[in-house]
């Protein structure tokens, strides 16, 4: 039987060398590199309401869906991740195969957004912006697209006001919050929420990256950075890592009384999976969610585990609920080569069957 | 290929790659400090790694800073790993071969009992920075007076409190008695990090041992490296997924609240007392101002009826006889005036480009909305007069 592990002192002082020149090496690439940018569409601003906005993506393409796409992001992350950069775009692809794609943007909460609850979120800014996009484009009901805890928002939109959505896409969104291997949901089931929220007003943004770095710690907070070694010297593959580094700690405070009741309901009580969930007074029933669903999630995600997305099938009242699973992660979904070539088109064919 | 069947000169070997990997660490450093226009005759042998973080860190350009900062902790501390295993393999009779006596040496090169050092805990106090704070980080700037409280002195937490100051003294006890507790909830989380600390190590002997089939051998550092990361990973995965850890992980989180608001509690009385505005104050201006808002665009929704959402079928009935009369009067007109001014709002604003990272996104969408919002305000502010 062979030792498992045969280190020749040569080739790893080659190694090192290596190692050390392409960090001093890198640490020039480093330097002379631009603040990163992102965006890959034009887009204006069409409705506003305190720290939110409503934007439409400008299309260089023909418009040929009448019904718009409004996609509700997660307030967790900002939203450019679904129109990163030219490359990695799921708007890009939506609006060259011709949809009319709007986006609400929730802005960085500060101190006066404290109050706002999960009522002000659903009922009020979500039902507003559908209520403008249904006056704008004259149509009775839109095409929702919730990612993330967007897509649990858009789960309870859907349920509120069914008559208003068209067609409902989830993507990588919980349903189940309770999956044994939902280790966020295990975390959070012994936290008092309530003095968390009290002492702190709004969960600090820097807490909350904090909190999902160390869901992989060795992974996300070292070996990431040590393999970043190996591209220092590709400038656009150091550009992308940048533009996702800035994405991932680019992140808003969390407003203290929608937080205390996302985790409340949705993590500790499981009540979109088991029922008794109310938004602001209104009972959510998602067997009231008639319309076609299509319902996407990733099959390495860590964050939504694919059991957890996977529960919408059993809670919902439509015949119309088509599944896609994605091989990769929670990121890779908006932005790996494979999530862009697979990913928008089947969004796309599959509103194209339910105009 | 073990040490012991080469014998003394692969010892010699190893000795003479950890001087190579410090000297080449340290013509690393040099370089970087000439180039950012330091002198770099100070540098010595062995103060390579601190080099590295000092010059490396401080010669970058600000925008991509917390990237930097990120990288430069991620790699320094891949190099101290480098440099716990390979003083190990240097100072060591031989060169290991059997799986046990690599597990015996990464767990050397991780400290005494991995107490000294546990990886996990360095990893999590080593890395912090701009964007992301644990609640570690968070209680940095605090005060820790339990320090002085540890031992025979708890007791002194027990003096019943009297005279003038009374009440001061017994807020003194709470607190210094709040910290402890905090202090003994982070030992219990300490001790889950121990415990996934010293798992890590038996999955990766399970790992080193898939690794003795010819044609899987590791034979580069960097492959060593990933193969402890993913034990690692592992290990800390089973550990945060226990019962136990989730006890530890809320009463943590639970403890140090209670200790923040204390704090908290203590700063308003001070600053109250200099007549300075408190939290509670803004808190109390803040909900009034929420609910204001709420109730604005409710107005707005009953005097926009078209605009507002037809109700689900179980709430129509609430909705209709909670509307108020003056309300259901206003609607012919107000349904009309929104038609019109629904096409009007939906007039493009502006047109925003794509962006540069920053929070700065949202300022032209700010002033770009500006005048449907505008006008939308004018109508309720019309509608609302024909009301009164």
């Amino acid at each position: 039987m062979m030792g498992p592990i045969r280190l020749q002192p040569a080739a790893v002082a080659q190694e090192l060398a290596k190692f050390g020149e392409k960090l001093a090496r890198g640490a020039g690439s480093l330097r002379g590199l631009p603040e990163v940018h992102y965006g890959a569409s034009d887009k204006e601003a069409i409705h506003s309401e305190d720290k939110m906005v409503l934007y439409r993506f400008v299309s260089e393409h023909r418009v040929t869906e009448k019904v718009p796409l409004l996609i509700v992001y997660a307030l967790v992350n900002r939203p450019y991740m679904v129109d990163l950069q030219n490359d990695r775009s799921i708007v890009k692809s939506l609006l060259e195969a011709g949809h009319d794609v709007y986006l609400i943007d929730w802005g960085y909460p500060d101190a006066s957004d404290r109050y706002l609850g999960l009522d002000d979120y659903i009922n009020g800014y979500i039902r507003r912006c559908v209520n403008v996009l249904r006056a704008r484009c004259d149509v009775p009901a839109v095409n929702l697209l919730g990612i993330c805890q967007g897509g649990a928002f858009s789960i309870c939109y859907a349920s509120l006001y069914p008559d208003t959505v068209k067609n409902l896409i989830t993507m990588v969104t919980p349903v189940d919050f309770q999956t044994p291997d939902n280790m966020l949901s295990h975390w959070t089931q012994g936290m008092d929420v309530d003095a968390f929220v009290d002492t702190l007003g709004n969960v600090p943004a820097d807490l909350m990256n904090w909190c999902y770095l160390t869901l992989k710690p060795f992974r996300l907070l070292q070996q990431k950075y040590v393999g970043l070694t190996d591209i220092l010297d590709s400038p656009a593959e150091l550009e992308n890592f940048l533009r996702m580094e800035k994405w991932i700690f680019d992140s808003p405070d969390q407003a203290g009384e929608a937080f205390r009741q996302f985790i409340k309901d949705f993590y500790q009580g499981n009540k979109l999976l088991n029922g008794g969930l109310e938004i602001g007074g209104k009972p959510v029933d998602p067997k009231r969610i008639r319309m076609p669903v299509l319902n996407i999630y990733a099959e390495q995600d860590h964050l939504v585990p694919p059991d957890a997305s996977r529960a919408l099938k059993g809670i919902i009242g439509s015949r119309d609920y088509t599944e896609l699973s994605f091989k990769g992660g929670h990121i890779g979904i908006y932005v790996s080569g494979r999530a862009q070539r697979e990913v928008p088109p089947a969004i796309s064919a599959w509103m194209k069957q339910r105009r | 290929m073990t040490a012991k069947s080469k014998g003394a000169d692969s010892i010699q070997d190893w000795q003479a790659l950890h001087q190579q990997w410090w000297s080449s660490m340290l013509d690393s450093a040099r370089k970087q400090v000439a180039s950012a226009g330091f002198d770099a005759s100070g540098f010595k042998p062995g103060e390579a790694l601190k080099g590295f973080g000092d010059v490396f860190g401080k010669s970058l350009g600000s925008e991509n800073e917390a990237t930097v900062e990120r990288f430069l902790a991620g790699s320094k501390q891949f190099l101290q790993w480098v440099e716990g295993l390979s003083a190990q393999v240097a100072a060591r009779g031989g060169i290991p071969g059997k799986i046990e006596d690599w597990t015996a040496l990464f767990k050397q090169s991780a400290g005494p009992m991995l107490e000294s050092s546990n990886p996990f805990l360095h990893l999590f106090q080593g890395l912090s920075g701009d964007g992301a704070r644990g609640l570690e980080q968070m209680f940095a700037g605090l005060p820790n007076v339990a320090d002085a409280f540890k031992g025979e002195l708890k007791g002194v937490l027990n003096t019943p409190a009297f005279g003038f100051l009374r009440e001061q003294q017994e807020r003194a006890q709470q607190l210094i008695a709040a910290q402890l507790d905090q202090q003994e909830a982070m030992n219990a989380y300490n001790a889950q990090m121990l415990r996934a600390s010293k798992l890590s190590f038996e999955k990766l002997e399970l790992k080193l041992a898939e690794r003795e089939e010819p044609g899987r051998q590791l034979d580069s550092l960097r492959a060593v490296y990933d193969l402890w990361i993913d034990a690692a990973e592992e290990a800390y995965a089973e550990v945060a997924l226990s019962d136990e850890f989730r006890a530890a992980y809320g009463d943590l989180v639970n403890k140090q609240m209670r200790v923040r608001q204390m704090f908290q509690a203590e700063v308003e009385r001070q600053t109250g007392q200099v007549g300075m505005p408190t939290r509670s104050e803004l808190n109390s201006v803040h909900k009034r101002l929420q609910e204001m808002r709420r109730r604005i665009r409710e107005l707005e929704d009953r005097l926009e009826p078209s605009a507002a959402t037809p109700p689900a079928p179980a709430q129509r009935a609430d909705a209709a006889t909670s509307a108020s009369a003056a309300a259901r009067k206003a609607k012919p007109k107000a349904a009309a005036q929104t038609k019109r001014s629904a096409h009007k709002a939906v007039k493009p604003a502006a047109t925003t480009r794509p962006a540069t990272a920053g929070k700065s996104a949202s300022k032209p969408a700010r002033a770009a909305k500006r005048k449907p919002a505008a006008r939308k305000s004018a109508t309720a502010r019309r509608n609302l007069n024909r009301l009164a």
